[in-house]
């Protein structure tokens, strides 16, 4: 699981979830592989996110690294932010863990960089 | 929204054949992105977060790489397949997705929506793609047409099967190398196959592969060959493995235990409760017989919604006769159980339209209603026919047959009379059931003083119209022969009945005059034999049908006019009647003795002071001369007597019976008896509101016109026999009282009980809405013991089959029981009788057509052997039989269980009768000798007939398994899993148990063959014999000496026999337990035919092989559903029926052992004993009978074999259909199923029109025989 599809998971499907975001990632196996770099792409992706939640989960699993805490002005344009985004949002993967859902605590298991996201019956 | 059950028979629906085939499911690696919607996908402005729900093995997720898409897939195995493609993937739910709102650019939902199993969770489906993507967002949907070029969908929601491409295939090689994780792993690409290709097989597939993928997934639809062949061809183009056959097993144990511990017991459920709870959403999951991989392999299985299941469910009776129909004969509708008699009619008709003659009596009849002209017609039609049964007469008699020529014309004349009459009485049928009764009651009164005012009078008149009934029956029948022959049979077989049972009860209140009585009764046996082959030369020559129904008359006429003359010679002669009508018709013979028991015990002492010996030598000669006027003599002697009084009353009550029995619809046995004895009498008084109608003209040849020509009209409809012997029962009950009235009376009675059930029949068939209160009445007529409870039995079969068997085993049970209460001989009578009546019932009902000729032809075999005799009628007889029997052949199936019953009952009425002789015997030895010799050449005849029948019955009860079960598998198919399973439990059990008792019984009867042969022989001997004393009118004595003579051998043997028979039977019966000593027993019974025990060993024998040839049927047809499931690549279901067959047949064989000790008993103790043997018959004929029903009854017999095929099929199912199939195919490719809701033209697009109002339509479209809809998520403003 990309950091990228967790900016946009939410567990708010399930019965007294309000919200449900963001999930509370506990990543037992994380995997940082190299992928393309679009600065395009990152640059239109930039916006749908939510930075904070991005970054935190980042921090979560220790792949933060350097990427600063706030969206810089003029991202755009500057290759080097896009590229640390880029890491965070695509090339770092959890492989093994869970996502918990912060209002009620569900755990939703990743494995094999699979978020298993399906809820019970009774869950919905 | 539907209810929680629905919604769990919903996501159960699609867990069990969406969900769980997607994780078994390998996709081909062929088909590629479908080019519209790379396209949506490339259009796409860089940067998108797009998903996928429902990706598959992700083909398209990685078409764009400037996009994010997320695979989100519902299967495990498909995520694995898709992530190991480098794609981001989870696993999410369609109804429940994990995204914020509006975070989504672009949503891909290609082949999913039509997974979804309600209109409910599809627009669940299409709202939850619209939460997640954003205003501006673009939705793609695409879903499966129900138009398509290759395949056409009769229904909506069909499970279509779906190959699982034979290993080589599935592993592509990409796959392989890609996917490695687990076994499943190694399963290649997913390809679920109109959704996926995946963006590894973009680049190579080329399009031409997709088509063919395409059109092989629309192949698997119908078209189905061409859809295997490619799979498997494609499979082995794509990439052979090695691994194939290990991971197909791999795949299928899986599938089993996955589906076994979740998705069956869900199924299942959900089905049942969808059978049971309409709902709009509801799918019929008739679960795709997925059995026959096969065949149906390709086939796609349609579910009907909960609308249509509801009105199956409502009708499943009716539905499963109506397919039944269609595919069996047509002969059946769809029937509701409101429109039950009208089907019934319907059905008359069509089996009336069978026959051409058949048509035209129907016209006939309705037109005589109507028109004296159609009447006229339906006379040269007689006329037509006339010469064939001239010839037949001639055969018989050259005088009967100049006779019956001479009475046809007076027969039209009389026809044209009755159509008034038969307007009249439509009339009133129509209009409703009370106003009948009403006018019954009146004219019960009114018709019956006039009807003995008028037998008092014309003596001689009643005798012309004896004739001119039988003449107009011949006529109709020579037009309705069917419906003519099961309803003649069943008049026969009851007025014998009824004669024998007035005998026996006169017998056995006369016990002290048994050897004088024997004397007389043998005399009047042949008189009666002489009259019957009189009448019956007439009713050959106009058909062979109204020849018996005319014996019967004759026969119970000159029963009366027996008892009447002297207790001793009315019982013998009764005795006798008794022996022949059991013969012929055990059946009606034991309703009507029930109803007669307490009319005859009553009138026996009457009977015995007004029945002088002297009348029975000088009745004979007349009675040779016509039976009729003999009758009319009794009439008069009796009708003096008291019995007006008690008639009166006794109607009184029928009629305040009846009202209430009808009300109360079947009524309590209890009530029912009362009500038949109601019933009879109001039968008589319709009978007389005809005669009285036709009074005005000529009351009594009129009258008889009249009634004769009700009877043609009611002849037609073969339906009418249950009504027949319903009336046949109601009369018997009204004889004993009538007795006193005198013979004439009865013959009225006869005749308009005869009349009346033509009425009956035709009252259904004339009006639906009388129909429906014909049945109550006949059920009420019926009422007397088994009657009511058979006739109530056919019904509910006929609606449902599972519903009603168990209840029809019940209610003859129940019968059984009330019949008890009655006088012990009638109580043994009822018994036999109600099982017997039963049986009837639903066999007439179901295959009206068919059934009444083999009646027909039954009773007049046994007619013939009892009556004529015998002489010059046995081979008559069996040179009829055997023309029926090609006749019927095809019907056979349906109608042998009837002739087995009939043989059966008339095996009871000759133990009964011989229970009788043993009786007097003990009187008087050298009297039961000539009785035992009379008996045992019966119990020859009708073993050989039986044997014949049997074998015959059997083999066309094969053939028709066969066809039943075919089309029992095409209608599984159609009809779906759940509702067979549901059923399954009870139903397996009886079956398997019915066929066992059939095999048994099958060995039986082969044995009871050989002893036929052997007998037949002696059967000749006694056949001269009795002809001899037909010849020689004094000849009784003659007769007995040569039958002594004959028989001597075997009556010295039988003596000693008998008392070893008795000893030896219960022992016997012990061994019969097994199937070894039951063939023994039945040699036994043969070398003891001369003995009344014996003969009661072998009616029981008989009734036991009856049994067995249908359980033989049953096995026969359990085997074939047991093929059949086999075909439909269920080993376990087979496993699982042979297993039950073969408890089934331990059962079976158990029931027949006890049955068979039964009756050893009841050689010792014959009337208490044979009671309860003829319960434990009557169960076990009931048991056999209600898998006769079954077979027989196209719709029942269908139902059935579903019902027991899809017992099997459940039972293979419940190990996981799927998985069973898969096991059948183990090697080869596993055909899954898929559950797919395809959408007509615009039913998309109304469904996000209508409720998914923030989508906004752009283009909609049919591509890849799915319909196809791009659209943009708008705002939607809300105030």
């Amino acid at each position: 699981m990309k950091l990228l599809t967790h900016n946009m998971l939410t567990s708010k499907c399930m019965k007294g979830v309000t919200v449900g975001y963001p999930l509370k990632i506990n990543a037992f196996d994380v995997k940082v592989s190299e992928v393309d770099f679009n600065p395009e792409f990152v640059s239109r992706i930039i916006p749908k996110l939510d930075w904070n939640v991005l970054y935190n989960a980042a921090e979560s699993i220790g792949q933060v690294e350097d990427m600063p805490k706030s969206i810089v002005d003029d991202y755009e344009n500057n290759t080097d932010f896009l590229k640390k985004v880029h890491r965070v949002l695509l090339e770092v993967e959890v492989i093994n863990g869970e996502l918990v859902c912060p209002e009620t605590g569900r755990k939703f298991p990743i494995s094999n960089g699979i978020p298993n996201m399906l809820l019970n019956e009774d869950e919905v | 929204m539907p209810s929680n059950d629905q919604v769990a028979r919903s996501v159960a629906l699609e867990q069990a054949y969406v969900y769980d085939v997607y994780e078994q499911f390998l996709e081909k690696p062929n088909s590629g992105p479908w080019p519209r919607v790379q396209q949506f996908i490339e259009e796409l402005e860089p940067g998108s977060l797009v998903c996928d729900v429902g990706c598959g093995s992700g083909k398209y997720l990685s078409l764009n790489s400037s996009i994010f898409n997320m695979g989100g897939e519902r299967s495990r195995r498909l995520g694995d397949i898709a992530r190991d493609k480098d794609n981001e993937v989870m696993i999410l739910d369609n109804l429940a997705l994990p995204f914020r709102d509006e975070s989504l650019d672009a949503v891909l939902s290609i082949a999913v929506v039509h997974h979804f199993t309600t209109t409910e969770r599809r627009i669940r489906a299409l709202r939850e793609l619209a939460r997640v993507m954003r205003i501006g967002g673009r939705i793609i949907i695409s879903v499966w047409a129900m138009e398509q070029s290759h395949r056409k969908f009769e229904s909506q929601d069909v499970l279509v099967p779906w190959h699982r491409p034979q290993h080589l295939s599935t592993p592509s090689l990409e796959l392989t190398s890609t996917t490695n994780t687990s076994e499943d792993d190694f399963l290649p690409p997913y390809h679920a196959y109109t959704q996926s290709d995946s963006d590894s097989n973009k680049s190579e597939r080329a399009k031409l592969i997709l088509n063919k993928k395409r059109s092989k997934s629309r192949h698997k639809g119908r078209s189905i060959d061409p859809g295997r062949s490619s799979s498997p061809s494609s499979s082995s183009l794509s990439s052979p493995n090695e691994t194939c056959y290990s991971f197909v097993r791999r795949a299928i144990q899986k599938l089993a235990g996955a589906r076994r511990s979740v998705q069956r017991p869900w199924f299942l459920d959900s089905w049942t409760a969808c059978t049971k709870e309409p709902s709009p959403s509801r799918y019929d999951a008739t679960k795709c017989d997925c059995c026959d991989c096969e065949d149906v392999q390709n086939l796609p299985i349609e579910l009907r919604r909960i609308d249509d299941e509801d009105i199956i469910t409502a009708r499943r009776q009716t539905f499963p006769s109506s397919q039944l129909i269609s595919e069996l004969s047509a002969n059946f509708k769809s029937r509701s159980l409101t429109d039950m008699k009208t089907v019934e009619n319907n059905n008359i008709v069509r089996s009336k339209s069978i026959v051409p003659s058949g048509s035209q009596t129907l016209q006939q009849e309705e037109s005589a209603c109507r028109d004296s002209k159609e009447e006229n017609k339906s006379q040269s039609k007689v006329s037509l026919m006339k010469p064939r049964l001239v010839k037949q007469k001639k055969s018989i008699c050259d005088e009967d047959a100049e006779e019956a020529l001479d009475e046809p014309t007076d027969m039209k004349n009389m026809v044209r009379n009755m159509p008034d009459f038969k307007i009249l009485h439509y009339n009133s049928h129509c209009r409703g059931v009370f106003k009948q009764r009403s006018l019954n009651e009146e004219i019960m009164s009114a018709e019956r003083i006039k009807e003995k005012e008028n037998v008092k009078r014309n003596i001689q008149k009643q005798t012309s119209l004896n004739e001119e009934l039988i003449f107009q029956r011949h006529r109709k029948l020579d037009s309705l022969k069917d419906s003519l022959f099961s309803v003649s049979t069943s008049k026969r077989l009851q007025l014998i009945k009824t004669g024998f049972t007035n005998k026996f009860k006169t017998s056995t209140g006369i016990e002290k005059v048994t050897s004088s009585s024997f004397k007389n009764g043998f005399v009047k046996i042949f008189q009666n034999w002489k009259s019957t082959e009189l009448v019956s030369p007439t009713i050959p020559e106009n058909e062979t049908v109204t020849t018996p129904t005319l014996t019967t008359s004759n026969n119970i006429d000159d029963k009366k006019d027996s008892s009447v003359t002297t207790t001793s010679e009315r019982r013998h002669s009764k005795e006798d009647n008794s022996d022949s009508s059991k013969d012929s018709s055990l059946q009606s013979d034991t309703s009507v003795d029930s109803e007669d028991s307490f009319a005859s015990v009553i009138f026996i002492p009457k009977t015995d002071p007004t029945s002088p010996t002297p009348l029975s030598p000088g009745p004979v000669s007349p009675r040779l001369n016509t039976s009729v006027p003999n009758s009319p003599r009794i009439k008069q002697s009796s009708c003096p007597t008291s019995p007006r009084i008690k008639q009166m009353p006794l109607t009184v009550y029928p009629l305040t019976k009846q009202l209430s029995s009808p009300k109360s619809g079947f009524g309590s046995s209890k009530s029912d008896s009362d009500s038949s004895n109601g019933t009879t009498t109001n039968l008589l008084s319709r009978d007389q509101l005809k005669a009285d109608i036709q009074t005005k003209e000529t009351k009594e040849i009129v009258v008889a016109s009249k009634k004769t020509p009700l009877s043609q009209k009611y002849s037609v409809p073969p339906i009418p026999k249950f009504k027949k012997t319903s009336l046949n029962t109601k009369t018997s009950p009204e004889k004993p009282p009538t007795n006193n009235q005198i013979q004439v009376p009865s013959n009225n009675r006869d005749e308009r009980l005869k009349s009346i059930r033509e009425l009956l029949k035709q009252k259904p068939g004339f009006g639906v809405r009388s129909s429906r209160s014909n049945y109550p009445i006949v059920r009420h007529s019926s009422v007397t013991n088994g009657n009511f409870r058979s006739l109530a039995r056919p019904l509910p079969k006929l609606l449902s089959l599972e519903l009603f068997n168990p209840e029809t085993d019940d209610k003859d049970s129940d019968s059984s029981a009330v019949s008890s209460p009655d006088s012990i001989e009638s109580v043994v009578e009822n018994k036999n009788k109600s099982p017997t009546v039963g049986t009837r019932f639903p066999f007439s009902p179901t295959k009206i057509i068919n059934k009444p000729v083999i009646k027909p032809k039954e009773t007049k075999d046994n007619a013939k052997t009892t009556d004529t005799a015998s002489s010059m009628g046995l081979i008559e007889a069996a040179a009829n039989v055997a023309n029926s029997l090609d006749n019927a052949v095809n019907k056979v199936i349906k109608s042998s269980p009837r002739s087995r019953r009939r043989q059966i009952r008339s095996g009871d009425i000759l133990s009964v009768i011989q229970g009788n002789f043993e009786m007097r015997r003990t009187v008087q030895q050298i009297e039961d000798r000539s009785a035992g010799k009379l008996d045992p050449i019966w119990a020859e005849d009708c073993r050989r007939h039986l044997t014949d029948f049997a074998d015959k019955l059997s083999e066309k009860l094969l053939q028709e398994i066969h066809q039943y079960q075919h089309i029992s598998d095409e209608k599984q198919l159609l009809l779906g899993f759940p509702s067979n399973e549901n059923l399954h439990d009870p139903y397996i059990n009886r079956l398997s148990e019915e066929l066992d008792d059939l095999s048994k019984l099958s060995a039986e009867i082969q044995k009871q063959n050989e002893y036929l042969a052997k007998l037949t022989a002696s059967d000749s001997l006694y056949s001269s014999q009795c002809v001899k004393c037909k010849f020689g009118k004094c000849s009784c004595d003659n007769g007995d000496t040569d039958h002594g003579e004959n028989v001597d051998v075997p009556k010295t043997n039988v003596n000693a026999d008998i008392i070893r028979n008795s000893v030896k039977n219960p022992i016997v019966s012990t061994k019969q337990s097994k199937s070894e000593n039951v063939s023994e027993d039945p040699v036994k019974n043969t070398d003891k035919v001369v003995d009344e025990t014996d003969g009661a060993n072998t009616k029981t024998l008989t009734k036991n092989y009856l049994k067995k040839g249908a359980s033989i049927e049953s096995y026969e047809s359990e085997k074939e559903s047991s093929s059949n499931s086999i075909t439909s690549s269920v080993t376990t279901s087979v496993h699982f029926e042979l297993g039950e067959s073969g408890d089934s047949s331990d059962r079976g064989s158990k029931e027949t052992n006890s049955s068979t000790s039964r009756y050893s008993d009841e050689g010792s103790t014959l009337s208490l004993v044979s009671c309860h043997d003829w319960k434990t018959y009557n169960k076990n004929s009931n048991s056999n009978s209600d898998s006769c029903d079954k077979q027989f009854f196209s719709s029942d017999k269908i139902e059935q074999v579903h019902e027991k095929k899809n017992i099997s099929k459940d039972q293979s199912m419940s190990n996981t259909s799927q998985e069973s199939l898969p096991s059948d195919n183990i090697g080869g490719a596993i055909t899954f199923h898929r559950y797919y809701h395809v959408f007509k033209e615009g039913e998309l697009d109304q469904l996000i029109e209508r409720h998914v109002q923030n989508l906004h339509i752009i283009s909609s479209y049919y591509d890849h025989a799915s319909w196809c809809i791009v659209a943009e998520k708008v705002q939607v403003w809300t105030i």
